[in-house]
Formats: structure tokens, sequence, C-alpha cells
């Protein structure tokens, strides 16, 4: 699985630590997928584009020469409010657009402060990164590594340097006042520098396993210059130093200013503040992200290159030794956990062992993820952004482009995360043959991978804080008073709910996918290919996700019924207005249904026959049967009957009653009302009595059942009848996910035989370290260096 | 090089040699790469680098022996009652100033000596336990130091 190795699979050879030689088997040259590394750089970026929307600071206006001051645009909006009929009538009003800070002579220049403040971003950033790159060069007790006093070590480092690519002309420092076992890469592009610390000198002088463990470290540094780290990291810590000192802090001093001196701007910037603490934090969980998955990468790479992680965990252990088992800083407090830089050493040991954790984000990856998407929609989709039209910035603020990006990294994300899901098994199996029998390739579905909740739970609540601390909704609910709090706080967590549906469908997605990707030849391109239709779709859709919440607080204007409702029923109550409007559009069901479903259902069948053929190309003599998947049990049937039950009970008043709350009581017809029952109870018992998928099957039979029932009504009315069917099938087998399965013993697969695709004789062992124990001693730390050319990561032993 | 200042790394040697004597390798280019001022503290930077490969940074024995040396000979020097004295003369003719000769020490004022200069070694970082070898290795240079034949 060259693809899942992300970042870290390169074409080249494999390294040969085995017995016997590798098969040589010319593979087609494959493209990496983008490395976790480079998918956090992009969050990275998205996140600091996102909060400069609204959080540049005030000299940039400034400079773009605003000299209107913010307040008066939100006391003009208070007067539009005080006018006769409040703010129901503002909200009614079909002119409500560009009425403040419109175009002319206003004095309002956001938009060009916003861009004032990229350019200063940019060039702040473009000049740390030129000028101070080699700054710790010039730290005391770092003096340049003396070819005539250490030869032995320049001519070390100058072998171990001239086998990795980027790395040749790297100059190697000494750090005489660090006595622990370290090592330092920086300078930028043409001048690179390592400093090596004293203490790791001394391992050089030891016996072979110090000196492998030094080697091992070099390696990591200059892993750090193949895997394109040392740049990234190097504009990362730029970008967030000169953001926070040029555009964070003084946005905040600004507004603190304001609080203790202007009286008229203080409530509006003492709101701004928490707003602006949290964009800091989420940049700073971002900026560890990056520097966490380098670090797995550079140790994946030395792993590759020698062969062996022996070397490596020897160095760890002496690097945590040396640090004299204190508890470092990193590990104290949630905080610190999410915010540091360095994984800890048992995380990189466990992360040798499985890669796990370089392969699957976590809650601060997905968070960081859900702030950024409605922090990128509050300047369009705000009420004071569309009081603001024309004056404001939604007229070219590219909301849907971060969208975009943004829904691409979660799908790179997840597509890592489901593309290593596959590995395991694959490994285990693998490891079960006995060594001259280890042959065929591996067909099998994924089992074994970490619990997604906190990725899900992280996406979640991050769109949850973005709502809520979004700087223009703050702004928005500091001067409408008459929108009641229950109501927005549904809203928001109706956008952090949709949120979270989307991300577990992209999980499924993914893990359609991840076959068809992985046996594929271009995944890039195949990846790419079903990235841009989903993102596009989204970005088409997105407008309507984060339009929701200002709809729904506003939609107590609307209708005295509705106002007369607790926030949370006014919300389901105009969330499902917004669905059935949609599903009005005779093209949007098979649209959605057709992107929810179709487009992972393609991804299975591609994969399975990929997979066939790839079995089929490998065969040599009897068939060899398929490795059985592990199949959960099913569900007990009373209990399946029981919801299906409720759901024939509950839907039919539920949707008579909002219907009425809507004044459409015609919708409360029994003719739409019997079919829509019968096609969610088919779905729901369908879906809670199959093993794997409950929800597809639900919307699959849902969707079957109810065009059968329709078929008497008129075409148009297909749409809305299936689409509030399929609702109630989705919501019954949701509801069914709280059953607990039946208890059943997992059968264990059995292994494929056949005649081995490979010529006979010794065959390798497998290069991708065993699930758990320690490591065998390779024979390669003392090895010639460069082993084979470049050297390339552990490949899948099945590939 | 002068009288003191042989002195001074001749003192820092000895303790390097008996607290950390994987470092008298590195000593020479160790002093040469110190401040102008000394360490301020043992362990230099922030505990945890981004950059780094992920080890903490550690206690220079180094940098502290030489900084608790200089302290030292400099409590000697106060102990002779010329510090003040040599002073003015290096600054007002740095040629002509001679340098200090500590006197005979007497075995209660190296007792002093070596528990100021663990002390000292405390507050630079140093961990208890070593900086009581750094005080013991203080006390047996000054003796043998003291010793005419020595």
């Amino acid at each position: 699985m060259t693809a899942g190795g992300g970042g870290t699979a390169i074409p080249g050879p494999a390294p040969t630590s085995g017995a016997g030689p590798p098969p040589q088997r010319r593979q087609p040259r494959r493209w990496p997928l983008p490395s976790g590394t480079l998918v956090a750089f992009a969050l990275l970026i998205c996140a600091v584009l996102s909060s400069l929307t609204v959080l540049h600071p005030g000299y940039a206006d400034f400079i773009a020469g605003g000299h209107i001051r913010p307040h008066l645009i939100n006391d003009c909006v208070r007067d539009m409010l005080r006018e006769p009929g409040g703010l129901g009538a503002l909200a009614r009003s079909d002119s409500v657009e560009g009425q403040c800070g419109g175009t002319g002579d206003s004095g309002d220049r956001t938009s060009q402060g916003i861009l004032v403040s990229y350019g200063v971003l940019a060039v702040a950033t473009t000049l740390h990164y030129l000028f101070r790159s080699a700054r710790r060069a010039r730290r005391p007790g770092i003096q340049p590594l003396d070819p005539t006093r250490r030869p032995a070590l320049y001519a070390e480092t100058a072998r171990l340097a001239s086998g990795v690519d980027r790395a040749r002309g790297v100059v190697f420092l000494i750090d005489f006042l660090d006595s622990g076992v370290n090592g330092v890469t920086f300078g930028r592009a043409g001048r690179r520098q390592i400093v090596l610390s004293r203490g790791l000198l001394r391992l050089l002088d030891g016996n072979a396993a110090d000196r492998a463990a030094f080697r091992a470290v070099v390696l990591h540094e200059l892993a750090h210059l193949r895997n394109r780290d040392v740049d990234i990291t190097l504009v990362t810590l730029g970008l967030l130093r000169c953001y926070f000192v040029l555009m964070l802090f003084p946005r905040m001093l600004g507004d603190l200013v304001n609080v203790l001196l202007v009286s008229e701007a203080a409530p509006y910037s003492g709101l701004l503040l928490p707003g602006s603490a949290a964009t800091g934090a989420v940049l700073l969980i971002a900026r560890s992200v990056i520097l966490r998955t380098r670090e797995y990468g550079a140790d994946a790479r030395v792993v590759g290159w020698m062969g062996t992680a022996q070397p490596l965990l020897h160095a760890f252990d002496l690097a945590s030794a040396a640090s004299g088992g204190r508890p470092g800083r990193s590990v104290r407090g949630w905080w610190a956990k999410v915010t540091r830089t360095h994984p800890t050493f048992d995380q990189r040991r466990a992360c040798l062992a499985d890669r796990t954790l370089m392969m699957h984000q976590g809650f601060g990856f997905a968070f960081v993820i859900g702030y950024c998407l409605p922090t990128a929609w509050d300047p369009v989709s705000s009420v004071t952004a569309r009081i603001r039209q024309g004056g404001g910035v939604s007229d070219w603020w590219p909301a849907r482009l971060i969208t975009l990006v943004l829904v691409l990294v979660l799908l790179l994300t997840v597509a890592r995360s489901s593309l290593h899901g596959l590995r395991p098994r694959a490994e285990q199996w693998w490891e079960r043959q006995p060594a001259g029998e280890r042959r065929g390739r591996w067909t099998g579905r994924r089992t074994g991978r970490p619990s997604p909740v906190p990725f899900r739970l992280g996406l979640g609540l991050g769109v949850l804080t973005g709502v809520t601390l979004a700087p223009s909704a703050v702004i928005d609910r500091m001067m409408m008073q008459g929108l009641r709090i229950s109501s927005q706080a549904s809203g928001w967590l109706t956008v952090a709910l949709l949120a979270l549906l989307f991300t577990v469908w992209c999980q499924y997605l993914g893990d359609s996918w991840a076959r068809a990707v992985d046996l594929t030849r271009r995944p890039v391109i195949t990846l790419t290919l079903v990235g841009l239709v989903v993102a596009v779709a989204v970005v088409v859709e997105a407008r309507t996700v984060f339009d929701l919440q200002w709809q729904i607080e506003f939609g107590q204007f609307m209708d005295a019924r509705l106002a007369a409702l607790p926030g949370p029923l006014h919300t389901a109550v105009w969330a499902q207005f917004v669905y059935m409007s949609q599903l009005v559009s005779p093209l949007w069901l098979p649209s959605v249904l057709a992107m929810l479903l179709g487009v992972p259902l393609v991804g299975a069948a591609c994969g399975r026959r990929l997979a066939r053929g790839a079995a089929a190309r490998e065969r040599r003599g009897p068939p060899v049967p398929p490795v059985p998947p592990v199949r959960p049990a099913r569900r007990l049937l009373v209990p399946v009957l029981a919801v299906a039950a409720l759901t024939a009970y509950l839907l039919p008043p539920t949707y008579m009653w909002w219907a009425h709350q809507l004044g459409l009581d015609s919708l409360a017809h029994p003719l739409f009302v019997a079919p829509i029952t019968e096609a969610a109870i088919a779905g729901t018992l369908v879906g809670g009595l199959a093993r794997r998928r409950g929800t597809v099957w639900a919307v699959l039979v849902s969707t079957a059942v109810g065009l059968w029932l329709c078929r008497s009504l008129p075409t148009s009315l297909w749409s809305l009848q299936v689409g509030i069917g399929i609702e109630g099938a989705v919501l019954g087998s949701l509801l069914m996910t709280a059953i607990p399965r039946r208890r059943r013993p997992v059968s264990r697969p059995t292994a494929p035989v056949g005649p081995p695709p490979y010529p006979p004789g010794p065959h390798p062992p497998s290069p991708w370290p065993p699930p758990s124990g320690p490591y065998p001693p390779g024979p390669n730390p003392s090895a010639p260096w460069p082993p084979d050319g470049r050297g390339a990561p552990p490949r899948d032993p099945t590939a | 090089m002068e009288q003191g200042e042989a002195a001074h790394l001749a003192l820092g040697r000895a303790i390097v040699a008996r607290v950390a004597p994987e470092e008298l390798p590195y000593f020479d280019e160790t002093v040469a790469s110190l401040p102008r001022g000394g360490l301020r503290r043992g362990r230099r930077g922030p505990q945890e680098d981004p950059l780094a490969f992920g080890g903490l940074a550690e206690v220079v024995v180094t940098g502290i022996a030489y900084g608790v040396a200089a302290e030292v000979l400099k409590m000697m020097g106060e102990t002779a009652g010329r510090g003040l004295i040599a002073r003015v003369r290096r600054l007002f003719g740095r040629r002509q100033a001679v340098e200090p000769v500590a006197p005979a020490l007497s075995e209660d004022r190296i007792t002093e000596l070596a528990a100021a200069a663990g002390r000292s070694a405390v507050l630079l970082g140093l961990p208890p336990d070593r900086s009581e070898l750094l005080a013991a290795a203080v006390r047996d240079h000054l003796r043998t130091a003291d010793r005419p034949d020595a």
C-alpha cells in the first residue's frame, strides 16, 4: 500500500534486511499522497486566512486609507433596529442588504485593510524565513564542525548526508552547551545547517549500538531535509510569530483599549476578545499538529533507510534517559498536550511499531478544521455582513475557496486514515504465514483502527466553537436583542450536527474508496478526482448550511407560531422547512443521493473489481479463496421491530404537527403521510437488520419503497415524498445504533493458499515491524551507507 | 595565559573531572564557547525546542564548573583583602598590575569555600547530589593546590 504511506512513500527500492534477495518486480511509479505535515500546513494557512478577515488590526485599515470607526456601522445597524417594527421588520424587509456602510464615501476600507494585512503578513513571513532561519547558528556554544580536529565525525556525517536527497551541502555544527542527545535542523533553502549536541557526539565513540543510535539521530535530522519539513517548519514558525506579533496582539490590544477607554465601542470589543484568544489557541493547535506529524514522518523515514528501528529506539532511550526521566512540560495538562511540539518518546516508539499515530489525526486537528469552517463563512453569512453588503467583504471574500481547501484537507486526512486501516489485517495475515509461503495478495477488508470518535467530536466541537465565537455573529447577537438564546444555541448545534454527520460520511467515503485507491496505479489522481467532486458539491451547498443559523434566528419573526415554540423545536421546524424547500427542486434529491450513496458505492465497486483483477493476475494454480471478512452479528429482531413500530407511531403525528406549525396543512393528508411512513418503516427494518452499513441499507430500501408507493402521485411530488421517507428511515437507523449487537465469536480468516507470484526460493521477511513487541535487531546498523541509493521507507509486502 | 586564568581553568577542569568526566574531552572547546558573562543557568534554552530531535536540554557541567571556579577564585581574592586593590591596580595600569597571590588557606576556609561552591552550583541548576560532588572536588583541589609541594 504505497499510497497509504502518505508522505513517507517514495519510489525506490526497499531496504533489505532479511535473508534473501527481494523479488525484482518493476513497479510503476506511484506518486505519494500528501504527507500529514503538508496537509496540516494547508490547514494552518486556511486558519490564518479565515481569521484575518475580521480580526485584522486597525492599523491595516488606516494604511488602506480607512477613517471610519467600526462601531459606527454597528450604530447604523442599531438605528435600523430602532425603527418601527424592530428586528422583525428588518428581517421581513426585502431591502435589508447594503443599508449600512455601503460603497461611496463612507470611509469603510475593510476590504483594502484585509489585503494590506495579507501583504504585511506575507512580507514579514518572507523576511523572517530569509533572515531569521539561521539565527540558531549564532547561539552561544555553537561552533562549526572542524574537519581537522574531528576528522572521524566529519567523515561520518558527510557519508550520511551524501546518501540523502536534498541534503547535499548541508553544514554540520556542534552545540557544546547541550550535553543531551539532540539534533536540530534549520536554515533556508541553499543554507541548510544541522546542529549536533555534544552529548550526541559521545555516542560515536561508544559501542556498536551507540554508534548506530548516533547515525539514527543524524539520519532523523537528514530526513527532515528529505521530507521538506525544514521549510514547512520554519515558514510555520515564522508565519505564526509574525501573525501573533503583527496581527493578533495589536488587534487584541486595540480591543482592550476600546474596552477601557472608548465607551461606545467597549461592548463590541469586549466580546471580540474571546474570539481573538480562541483564534490564537486554534493556531497553536494547528502548529503543534504540523510539528508532531513531521517528527513521525522523519522517524518512519529513518526506519526505512536503516531497515530496522532498533537504533532509533536506542536513541530514544538515550535521549529520554539523559533527561533524567523527568516528565517533560509537554505531558502536563490537557493544553500542553494539544499544543506540544513533539510527541513523547513513548508515542514515537508506538508509532514505529504501528503507524496509527502518524496516519490518524485526532481531536485537535479535527477541531481546527471545524473551527475554520464557520470562521471562513462568518464575513458573508452573518446578518451584519448582509446589511453591510458593499461596504463589507462579502462580495469578494473567497469563503467557498477556503471551504474547498478545508474539505480537501478533511478528505485527505480521512483517506490516509482509511488507507492505514487496510494495513493491520494484511500485516497480521502476512506475519502468520510461514516464511516460505508468503505469497499472494491480500484482498480483504479493513479491520482495526483507532476510534473515530475523537475526530468526529473534534470537528463537531470545532464547528460549534467557531459558530459561537465568530466575530460577526458575536456582534449580531450584541445588537439584536430580540433574539432568543435558546434558538441561537439550537442553531449552532444544528450546524455542528450537520458537520458531524458530514464527517461520518467522509469516513464512510474514505473506507469505500480505500481499497480502490490502494490498488490503482494512480492513487493521487483517483483521490483527487473523488475529492474534487465531493468538495465542489460541498461548496455548492455550504451556503445553505452556514446561512441556516441566522435563518433560524430570524425565523421567529416570520410566524407567531414559531415564536411561541421553545428554541429547539423552533430550530427543528425551521431546519425541516429548509430541507423541504430543497426537496421541492426535483433534481436536488437525486443529486444528493448520487453524491452520498453513489460515490461511495462506485468506490467500493472499483475496489472490488481491482482486487479481483489483482488476484487473477497473481494466480498460478488453484483458485485462491477470498479472505472472509469479519462480519458483525445481526441485531436482535425484537428491538429492531420495536424501533420500527416507534417510527410508525411517531412519524405521522410529528409530520402533521410540523405541517401545521408552518401552515402547510395540506401536506398532512393521509395520502401523503402513508407512503412516507411505509417507506420509513421499511428502511428502518432493513437498516436495523443489516450487519454493516445499516444507514446505507436504510436509505436504499426507503428510496425503493418510496418510489414504488409514490408511483401513483404526480411526479413533482416524488422527490418530496421520497425525501421525507428517507429522512425517517435515517433517523430510525440512527436510533437503532443504540441497540447492541449479539455477541458472536469472530472467525479467524483463513490464509489464501496458492502458488507464489514470486520466483521460488527464500522470500524476504516483512519489512513492516510487528504490531507489538520489540524490534528484532537488524544487521543494518553497521551496514555501509547509503545502502541502496536514495533509500525508501518500508513497502507493503503484498504490493 | 595569566596566572589567575590558569588557576581558573585548573579548578574548572578538576571539577569537571570529578563531576562529569565524560565532558572532559570537550572542556577546552566548551569553555571557549561560553558566553562572556558565563552561564546564568546550567540548562540552556527552552525545554521543548520545536526544531530539535526531542531530547530535553541537559545541564552543562562544564559551564557550571567554570562559573563556580570563577566564584571561588573571587572569594579567595577577597579573603586576601586584595580584591579591590587588585582591581584598582588593573584599572590604572593593566600592564603593571600584579596578580594577587592567595595566602595559604585554612581548613575552615577551604570548607567554607567548598560549601559556597556547592550552593552556587545549585543556583546554576546542578542537582544537589552532584553539587555535593562538586563541593568535594573544590575542597580537594584547594587542599592540593595549597600544599607547597603540590
